[in-house]
């Protein structure tokens, strides 16, 4: 008999049941993740999940601090956010409801992208392309660990 | 096949050097239990991964681990 292809066997489990109906004794069940109570993007970067139902915290140990108001923040945040939300799209490839927040989540990463690059220079060296038009500013400090 | 982004994932402020604490994020960094040899297993796990899902998923994490260095 012919083994039927990887990919087929990624379905539709949107409406699955988080657990089998007939689960057998003795046997490990991870119970299936919902697309549900979901942070703010800056709530998530804050917290380390875009889903409130993964936030574990270590000893109670809450990250209350906030976020600077700035460009860079913003972006992060956005970025967490699509980053965790791909994740969760791995297992869940049919989610439309998922799906469609990436993508207004990329549209927003996109729109923070250009705004960010405008003041402090080319993220990617592929943006290098367009942030100058004189020079070859990929090269410009401040690195990530330097001081900005 | 990686593209080198110039932010962090996460904000960070460091306001004082010190050598003793530097010492053990070293080992973080490219110890036995670092995110170096993290992020390699990952990267090698995905080649044989049992389904398309694991494949992904491994991808995503062994550059995410990449990404703390």
């Amino acid at each position: 008999m012919e083994k039927p292809s990887m990919m087929q066997e990624v379905v539709n489990n949107n409406d699955w049941p988080a657990f089998p109906a007939d689960p057998i004794l003795a046997n490990a069940y991870v119970p299936l993740q919902r697309y549900e109570r979901l942070f703010s993007p800056a709530q998530a970067l804050l917290q380390g999940s875009l889903f409130q139902e993964l936030v574990l915290p270590y000893r109670n140990s809450v990250n209350s601090g906030d976020l600077k108001d700035c460009l860079l923040a913003d972006l992060q945040a956005v970025c967490f956010a699509a980053h965790d939300l791909a994740l969760f799209l791995n297992t869940h490839a049919y989610n439309a409801e998922a799906l469609k927040y990436y993508r207004e989540l990329i549209e927003a990463r996109a729109e923070l992208v250009e705004a960010y690059e405008r003041e402090f220079g080319p993220l990617t060296a592929q943006d290098a392309a367009f942030t100058s038009t004189e020079r070859w500013d990929w090269v410009d400090e401040p690195w990530p660990w330097q001081k900005g | 096949m990686f593209i080198y982004e110039k932010k962090l994932r996460f904000p960070v402020n460091i306001r004082n050097t010190n050598p003793r604490l530097a010492k053990f994020i070293l080992s973080q960094y490219g110890g036995p239990d670092g995110e170096l040899g993290a992020s390699l297993r990952y990267l090698s796990q995905r080649f044989t991964s049992p389904n398309p899902q694991a494949t992904a998923t491994l991808t995503d994490i062994g550059t995410e681990e990449y990404e703390h260095i």
